[in-house]
């Protein structure tokens, strides 16, 4: 959905093929997620089946499919840029499960289990922020803030197993001298 | 547990088998227990831990701040527990710098003059000292108030300053307890990127004591400290590939 939404929105700055489609949506969201091709022209299709996309053949045998968005395309994207990102629930995430089912297993499994999910989560921001340095001049504002984006999402799930491991622990020592 | 990587030319801090206790009998909290750490030369540690795990008292005990109750510590070669006060005192103001967390300049004295101090007390003349640590504080982006007192910059210039005194003279190991802590989150990166820079130009090791993952990202080595104990270590992914490729 929300890449259908996002071609939809490079649309209604400009008509565009396809392909050029993958190359700004890469460029825009600093390469952070990368689109393959065949899922742009399956996006493209069901957009142009919904009414919200024009496609009209290019002349000459080497040319490609131009996309225009149409009106409703136009409300759509509006209707997407003001709508809150903020789901009433989070989003089904592999760590916060795995850890909320982990503290059914005692908690030890969990506090083990948490000890090894956060020394991942630190190689990672730690490789991350590596890469972000050697990258510092190059790259331009959306590649930076994109990577930016990915190391703070890294920080606060390693703050969160920060606060779980603490909560286990308090209620551990509770428990303990009850 | 030992946690280090060895190289050529020796390490510049070395803790083996420490020991902190505070007080005694029903009152005795021990703060560190059988610690091991090795930190050299142009290596960028983090200490990470939650509060009172002991990752401050390490770093004391690092710059011979407090003496541990066993176990040896050595910077630069020196064990500091064979060194009399005034050997102590030298090894520290020529060895030794260090950023707190609370920017504690000397209130009556300039920019340029806080930073001159630590120069002067070690028989620096006026003059070089002035020249030195003006050097040091444009290398660390003060350019502009020199001649202005603490009270009158901001926060993170006020951290540039003691960051220039931590390093001027030449002083090859950095303890940096929570530097970034009184400081907005745009001059804490600020702060963090220098304090970064300082070792891979300067060559120096910084030890750097934080709570938070952001800060402690920046460096080499991240090293858990919980219940006074070392933990578990990372490293970037290239680099332990590069650690396990050379058999380290």
């Amino acid at each position: 959905m929300t890449v259908r939404s996002a071609l939809l929105q490079l649309l209604d700055e400009g008509e565009r093929h396809g392909y050029q489609l993958k190359v700004d949506f890469e460029a825009r969201t600093g390469g952070i997620w990368p689109l393959n091709v065949g899922q742009v022209y399956t996006t493209l299709d069901r957009l142009h089946r919904d009414g919200l996309v024009l496609a009209e053949d290019g002349a000459g045998e080497a040319s490609q499919r131009l996309y225009r968005i149409t009106e409703d395309g136009r409300h759509e994207v509006k209707r997407w840029l003001t709508s809150s990102a903020v789901d009433a629930n989070p989003p089904r995430d592999e760590l916060i499960m795995k850890v909320l089912l982990a503290i059914g297993r005692g908690r030890d499994e969990a506090v083990a289990l948490i000890d090894d999910q956060r020394s991942a989560l630190l190689t990672a921001l730690q490789t991350g922020r590596r890469r972000q340095r050697a990258d510092a001049d190059g790259g331009g504002p959306a590649r930076r803030l994109a990577a930016d984006a990915v190391l703070t999402r890294i920080e606060a799930d390693i703050t969160w197993l920060d606060r779980c491991e603490e909560l286990l622990r308090t209620a551990n020592a509770t428990e303990r001298k009850s | 547990m030992t946690i280090g990587l060895n190289r050529a030319g020796g390490p510049i801090l070395e803790l083996t088998d420490v020991v902190k206790r505070y007080g005694a009998g029903t009152t005795e909290v021990r703060a560190l227990t059988n610690v091991s750490l090795t930190v050299e030369p142009g290596e960028l540690v983090a200490l990470m831990g939650p509060s009172g795990s002991g990752k401050s008292t390490l770093l004391h005990l690092a710059g011979g701040l407090e003496r541990p109750t066993a176990g040896r510590v050595v910077v630069a070669g020196r064990d500091l527990d064979a060194e009399d006060a005034v050997g102590l005192a030298t090894l520290r103001r020529r060895t030794v710098g260090y950023v707190f967390q609370r920017l504690n300049l000397v209130p009556t004295l300039t920019a340029v003059e806080n930073v001159t101090l630590p120069l002067e007390m070690d028989g620096v003349a006026p003059r070089p000292a002035r020249r030195e640590a003006i050097e040091t504080l444009r290398s660390v982006g003060v350019d502009g108030p020199l001649d202005r007192y603490p009270d009158d910059l901001s926060g993170g210039q006020q951290q540039r300053v003691a960051v220039a005194r931590a390093v001027v003279g030449d002083r090859r190991l950095v303890l940096a307890d929570e530097p970034t802590g009184s400081l907005d989150s745009v001059t804490a990166d600020l702060v963090m990127e220098l304090l970064a820079n300082l070792v891979s130009d300067r060559g120096c090791a910084l030890v750097l004591v934080t709570h938070e993952a952001r800060f402690a990202s920046w460096a080499d080595r991240i090293v858990r400290v919980r219940d006074g104990l070392l933990t578990e270590e990372t490293r970037p992914a290239g680099i332990s590939a590069e650690i396990e490729a050379a058999g380290l």
